[in-house]
């Protein structure tokens, strides 16, 4: 087993699909499968498991505790003031980097709960998250502990 | 057999939820799965309306070079005001997570498309049984039938996307082909290179009527036609409906005009070593050709027109001509009279020749009036059988005078109507002994037989300026 995650430890791998497999047997585990909600998780371990894709980019999130990752572009110019509204709280992100911090949060925090984005997650105030710049990419992790980064590009 | 395999299957929708899923989702995460499959996907291919809005405010985005993420379909569809109805944001997160990757997206969306056109075969068959049970026309459903299965065939087609290189070559074999044989571009010849020359090629959807006396050789000349064009490429695809004539005998007339061996021969069991080998190799040639023949009577155009559609369904093929021997033979159910009845033929000829988008020939007897008349056939002499003039492009007539002696062979071909160009005669030189018509010199039409026509012709056109009715 080549990667062995501490308590109160996230590791947090940003690598790309064809990766994603090696990784996971070097976390000890067989394969990743969905359960009936659709969420991942690994079969032959215990701990949690969280992936986000955008493009090439994987970002894979593995802790003890439930955790939930999420991966965005932020170099994608979109009109922040109309998008602000899709979120049901007062939240006005003054600027695109602003925006996808709350976005990509909420989408983070809708994996660790295993539920998706729930009308209450885009009712509630955001929660903080870890944030991560990886390029253009803004990564985000939901989850107890510290995060370490493992590039496996 | 065990018990499990005695139940009846269970009868379920055709759709696969999970696939759509899958398909969105994968739009959802990755560009190039957008790039490269939802241009083959139509609304028509998911059977939820959730996922039928959410797939048009996708291709929207695509269309408006913008990005596709879970927040911009959201937004667009908000704009829409079909968000809330689809699931709002939450189901469209829930869609990018869903699947671990894009990849096997062409999989899924090979599934879609699969049950999308056994859900439009499925609505089809409701309408076509709709149509039955309160019919009084079994034509009319049958010719209704086959074309909504032909227009579901038609939108698979079309919405298939074909890569350049998987047609490049058959666009430049066609180039090749006109290089080398510039006739090609100019529409379907006879084979006859004064007919060609005159009328340029059969056009598609020409409707050419060739009218005559009995016995001047209608069938004859139909059949040299269809044979000069299968000679010249075996591939061309042929369709004689024979109304009167048997299959045997329509085949055997080819092969006496092919081979130069005379009928007679063949009735009294007289033939030569030579024309064995000569039929034995015109045999050869029709074997490879792709004219068929139905010799089924009494038929409806639409009888016909489903036959057309049936044979380009079953061999995925166009067909370059067809040949109806002869009109007078076909029945129109319903008219109360004949002149009616021949009217709806020859537009549903017009039609049928529009529909499968080829030149369709067809024969006609000319009226008892005509026989009467010694003077050449003209346009008015097919007045009696309702709007064939009006309907055909090309109208012409197959005439040697009744008592014309033996020995001249000359039959004229009078080009009395042509829709895009000058009308005029032509001659032929009639080899009877084995049905064969060669193209001859017009100079060969005695003198008093062209003043005849060209009096016949004056007379047509002064009535015509007196404003006849």
């Amino acid at each position: 087993m080549k990667y062995c995650v501490q308590e109160g430890e996230i590791l947090l791998f940003v690598t790309n699909k064809h990766k994603t497999e090696g990784i996971v047997k070097d976390l000890g585990a067989e394969s990743i499968e969905k359960d009936d909600q659709g969420a991942p998780f690994l079969k032959g371990s215990d701990l949690f498991i969280s992936l986000s894709h955008k493009g090439d980019v994987v970002a894979l999130a593995v802790s003890a505790k439930s955790v939930g990752v999420d991966v965005e572009d932020t170099s994608v110019p979109r009109n922040v003031e109309r998008l602000s509204k899709l979120f049901h709280t007062s939240e006005r992100p003054e600027d695109l980097y602003a925006f996808y911090r709350v976005w990509t949060a909420k989408e983070a925090e809708g994996k660790r709960q295993r539920t998706g984005i729930t009308s209450e997650i885009l009712r509630q105030e955001t929660p903080s998250g870890k944030y991560f710049d990886w390029g253009d990419y803004l990564i985000c992790v939901m989850g107890e502990g510290e995060v370490r980064v493992i590039e496996e590009a | 057999m065990p018990a499990e395999n005695k139940k009846k299957k269970i009868r379920t929708y055709p759709a696969n939820v999970e696939a759509e899923k899958s398909v969105l989702g994968a739009f959802l995460i990755d560009r190039r799965a957008v790039n490269e499959e939802l241009n083959r996907l139509t609304e028509d291919d998911f059977s939820q309306p959730a996922h039928k809005s959410i797939f048009v405010a996708m291709r929207e985005l695509y269309l408006e070079s913008h990005p596709i993420d879970s927040v911009s379909v959201a937004d667009k569809m908000r704009l829409k005001g079909t968000l809330e109805d689809a699931g709002d944001f939450p189901y469209l997160s829930a869609l990018a997570s869903s699947i671990p990757s894009a990849a096997g997206c062409k999989y899924y969306v090979d599934i879609l498309k699969r049950e999308g056109l056994l859900r439009a075969l499925l609505e089809v068959s409701k309408d076509i049984a709709e149509d039955v049970y309160t019919s009084e026309d079994g034509d009319e459903s049958l010719s209704y039938a086959q074309q909504r299965i032909l227009s579901v065939t038609q939108s698979k087609e079309r919405s298939s996307l074909v890569r350049v290189g998987e047609i490049v070559d058959e666009v430049m074999h066609k180039i090749e082909e006109q290089h080398a044989n510039p006739d090609a571009a100019k529409g379907l010849m006879t084979g006859f290179s004064n007919l060609d020359y005159v009328v340029n090629g059969l056009q598609p959807s020409d409707l050419v009527i060739l009218a005559a006396r009995p016995g001047v050789g209608k069938t004859a000349f139909a059949l040299n036609i269809a044979t000069n064009i299968a000679l010249r490429d075996e591939n061309k695809n042929i369709l004689i409906f024979s109304l009167e004539m048997a299959s045997g005998q329509l085949v055997q007339r080819m092969l006496c005009s092919i081979a130069g061996v005379e009928n007679s021969s063949i009735a009294k069991s007289k033939l030569e070593m030579e024309e064995f080998v000569s039929l034995n190799a015109a045999r050869q040639q029709l074997w490879k050709s792709h004219i068929y023949v139905d010799q089924t009577t009494l038929q409806t155009p639409g009888d016909i027109l489903a036959k057309c559609r049936r044979f380009m369904i079953e061999n995925k093929c166009e067909i370059d001509l067809i040949i109806i021997d002869y009109m007078q033979l076909m029945t129109y159910p319903g008219k109360e009279s004949r002149q009616q009845e021949v009217a709806e033929i020859s537009r549903n000829m017009k039609l049928l020749a529009k529909e499968i988008n080829t030149p369709v020939i067809v024969l006609s007897q000319m009226s008892r009036s005509a026989e009467i008349n010694k003077d050449k056939p003209q346009l008015h002499d097919l007045r009696d059988s309702g709007s064939i003039e009006q309907d055909a492009d090309i109208v012409a007539f197959l005439y040697k005078e009744k008592d014309q002696d033996p020995n001249d062979t000359i039959v004229e071909l009078l080009i009395e109507k042509f829709r895009n160009g000058q009308t005029g005669n032509l001659a032929f030189e009639w080899h009877g002994s084995n049905f064969r018509f060669v193209p001859a010199d017009r100079s060969r039409i005695p003198a008093f037989r062209r003043s005849a026509a060209r009096k016949a012709a004056a007379s047509e056109s002064s009535s015509q300026e007196g404003g006849e009715s």
